[in-house]
């Protein structure tokens, strides 16, 4: 099938929002241009809960109008769906309508009443109505198929990845394979079939000789007692499932603990950081002390504080010894002139002279300031030897100055290696107070216990194996022995035709199958490699090819293989782009292999992708269908960014195209404040080239967007 | 491509088996087509089976008369 046009009434921010639908073969995409919450997540639930009803969505009793609703205030919530389907040839369109009144009771809290659900078939007559709805509804568009129809693209991934387990990952590909293949209907029809089997081969019986009957109820019993241990096995197997998952539950929990460390472990690095601590202190007290003497051993300290006035000191002490004021040799020379009685200008300087007098005076006055001289002198010489000294030491990097970066960085490097050492510490303490070892033993305990139970269990079910087998072997031998009676009896034409008719319809389901189970999951595997290696680009024929190939494993699990053989874990060596081109490329080869024509829609399919996987991506998934290729519809939610470098491509492959944007955007990135009330979505038919006055968006006339001519 | 047609190998697989009678393989597929429809449709087994019963006494009854067992 095939969706045409879904109508959104109340649904979120979706209040009369219509979406139209490419469903052209040869442009079957679909763009919805939407920037980040502009309500393209809405339009994927919408649909969902539009064709599944609260089945659809991950829980019942979800807010499905728009959380601005008053509380009490009731509001009608619809969406109407038109689609078409395709059985035998003919195609038939359909329109699905499905509302309730929902009320806000609390902040919440929502009340659901009203509940419809109306399907009308639109025929050529006019309309039919649809008698049971949701059932038809549940046989076109199957509920555990809903993710494939339905992506999410940020969880996209989750067929191969993310946080699923293995198993769960497993049971998914497994769950979408045995959907789309329709494998349970088929399995249905085969319990059906073998059930009337056994009715109709009684029924031969009894018309039977006695050889006949007898060989009839040695079947019997041996199928019915073959059925007992089936069961008997199959239940020790869910048994042991469980016991794994136990085993698995108890290994992550104790991995959790064991994430944090084993607490001996633990113990060394605390003990360690401790140690490392205690030796960053040693050498910082150690530090402290050299310092110290460092001050107190010398004068590199003081001279690197007065080296500035000293200098300016010295220069003046200088000046006064060029000038001969220092050192003052004045008084000695005058005394000698006394002691010869004859001044140096010759005037005699005999006793009670009056020249003698004032040289006398003149002794005297110079006297009084020969002390300052002389201080003055030996700080003069003092200081230059000092200045001198600490002019060698500064040569020799042996001063303060030079001295100081080392010191600084060295109590530096002191002070990180006990900050990290402090951190270490805390760190390992904390980790420790989280460890609780009673639970650490009741884990161990617990896990011990699970796999000797899986041991024992593994026992019962290969004991059971073996009884199976041999129970078979004996079910053939008496299925050939009742063949044989069959054959030689003479008995009602009818019963053994019917008898016949069964076994033969038996016989086309069971080979059908097979059939299903093996050549086509490895067409499956096939066009999913090959769609996968078309999108990242990879050649396994290159060397150094990144990926040699991708498969679906016996077990259903997605195997890839890198170029040099190894086999790559998909949560830790495939980046986003190449998840989500697996992913694309499974649901792809599915959806193809199977031949089911339905909608594949993908909310931001292009997340995490760019450049060339960005292109080949879009190219993958929007091929015109051409012959022998089946007939499908894409439609991708995508964001501005998305869009960005692939635009010719979309030109190209788009029938229909749309944009969406929120009136919640304005003023910040919308240009245009078009809301009346409360925030709510608007759909313009903007392409991904265009903006009006709907969809403008701030940056949108400088980026190469063109105004939409209406 | 190896596309997957289930009706195709439903079909292929109903050929594979001997013509009882004339048209047999027609009867074989309708009863499918029912036995599927039945179990697509959910209805209960007792009901699926019940019909599945009568679809198959009714074929044989006038495959046996007509007739034309190979």
């Amino acid at each position: 099938m095939k969706l045409s046009r879904v109508e959104f009434v109340n649904f979120k921010l979706l209040d009369g929002v219509v979406i139209d639908f490419s469903t052209e073969e040869l442009k079957p995409l679909t763009v919805i241009r939407a920037a980040n919450g502009s309500g393209k997540t809405s339009i994927l639930y919408g649909l969902a809960w539009g064709i599944y009803g609260d089945p659809g969505l991950r829980e019942d009793n979800l807010r499905l109008a728009s959380s601005f609703q008053k509380i009490g205030a009731p509001i009608t919530v619809q969406v109407v769906v038109d689609f078409e389907h395709t059985e035998d040839g003919i195609s038939t369109s359909y329109v699905l309508t499905r509302s309730l009144e929902e009320t806000p009771v609390s902040y919440e809290r929502v009340e659901h009443k009203f509940k419809k659900l109306r399907l009308v078939k639109r025929l050529s007559a006019g309309e039919e109505e649809v008698k049971n709805p949701q059932q038809k509804l549940n046989q076109l568009f199957p509920l555990r198929l809903k993710d494939t129809f339905l992506t999410d693209g940020d969880k996209v991934q989750s067929f191969i990845s993310g946080q699923e387990d293995r198993k769960e990952r497993q049971h998914r590909v497994k769950e979408a394979i045995r959907g789309l293949l329709g494998l349970d209907n088929l399995e249905e029809v085969k319990r059906d079939l073998e059930h009337l089997e056994r009715g109709f081969r009684k029924d031969l019986a009894e018309g039977g000789d006695k050889k006949l009957q007898e060989a009839q109820n040695h079947l019997t019993k041996a199928e019915i007692e073959l059925n007992g241990l089936k069961q008997s096995r199959d239940e020790e197997a869910q048994k042991r499932a469980k016991i794994e998952d136990s085993i698995g539950t108890t290994e992550h929990e104790l991995s959790e603990i064991t994430g944090v460390g084993d607490i001996d472990q633990l113990n060394k690095e605390a003990a360690s950081a401790g140690k490392a601590h205690s030796l960053a202190q040693k050498d910082m007290a150690s530090y402290f002390e050299n310092a110290r003497a460092m001050f107190k051993s010398s004068e590199g300290f003081s001279w690197s504080l007065a080296e500035e006035p000293l200098r300016e000191g010295q220069k003046v002490l200088a000046d006064l010894a060029d000038k001969g004021v220092i050192p003052g040799s004045s008084i000695g020379v005058l005394q000698d002139r006394l002691d010869i009685k004859t001044c140096i200008c010759g005037e005699s300087l005999e006793d009670g002279s009056s020249h003698r007098a004032q040289v006398e005076a003149l002794i005297e006055e110079q006297s009084l300031i020969s002390a300052e001289r002389e201080r003055l002198t030996a700080t003069f010489h003092r200081t230059r030897a000092g200045l001198n000294s600490y002019e060698s030491d500064c040569v020799d990097k042996r001063d303060f100055k030079s001295q100081r970066p080392l010191l600084l960085a060295q109590h530096a490097d002191i002070e990180e290696r006990l900050r990290d050492a402090s951190a270490r510490k805390r760190v390992v303490d904390e980790k420790i107070k989280l460890i609780d070892s009673e639970k650490v033993q009741r884990l161990t305990t617990r896990l011990a216990q699970a796999k000797r139970d899986h041991t024992e269990s593994s026992e019962k079910i290969g004991a059971l194996e073996r009884s199976v087998a041999l129970k078979d072997d004996e079910r053939i031998i008496s299925e050939k022995r009742f063949e044989e009676a069959r054959k030689a009896a003479k008995g009602d034409d009818r019963a053994r035709l019917r008898y016949e008719m069964t076994l033969d319809l038996k016989e086309v389901v069971t080979n059908t199958l097979n059939t299903l189970k093996t050549d086509h999951v490895r067409a499956i595997s096939g066009l999913m490699n090959d769609l996968f290696m078309q999108i990242v680009g990879g050649n396994p024929e290159l060397a150094g090819a990144v990926f040699r190939g991708v498969e679906i494993s016996s077990d259903f699990d997605i195997v890839i293989t890198s170029g040099d053989g190894a086999l790559l874990d998909a949560d830790f060596e495939l980046n986003g782009a190449s998840q989500r081109a697996l992913t694309l490329a499974f649901i792809w080869a599915l959806m193809e292999i199977a031949d089911i024509v339905a909608p594949r829609l993908i909310d931001t399919p292009l997340g995490m992708t760019s450049g060339g996987v960005k292109q080949r991506m879009v190219e993958a998934i929007s091929s015109p269908v051409t012959s022998g290729l089946l007939d499908y519809q894409v439609i991708l939610l995508l964001t501005p960014s998305e869009i960005r470098d692939i635009e010719s491509l979309l030109d190209e492959r788009a029938g229909k195209y749309q944009t969406l944007s929120c009136s919640k955007d304005y003023p910040a990135e919308l240009v245009h404040d078009w809301a009346e009330g409360g925030p709510r979505v608007r759909r313009c038919n903007c392409s991904h080239r265009e903006y009006c006055e709907v969809c403008e968006r701030t940056d949108d006339s400088s980026s190469g967007l063109d105004r939409r001519v209406s | 491509m190896a596309k997957i047609n289930r009706q195709q190998v439903l079909r292929e697989q109903i050929l594979n088996r001997p013509e009882r009678y004339s048209n047999y393989h027609e009867d074989l597929a309708a009863l499918l087509s029912d036995a599927m429809t039945s179990v697509r449709e959910d209805r209960t087994v007792a009901e699926r089976r019940k019909s599945l019963t009568e679809g198959i006494r009714a074929k044989a009854t006038r495959g046996s008369t007509a007739g034309g067992e190979e």
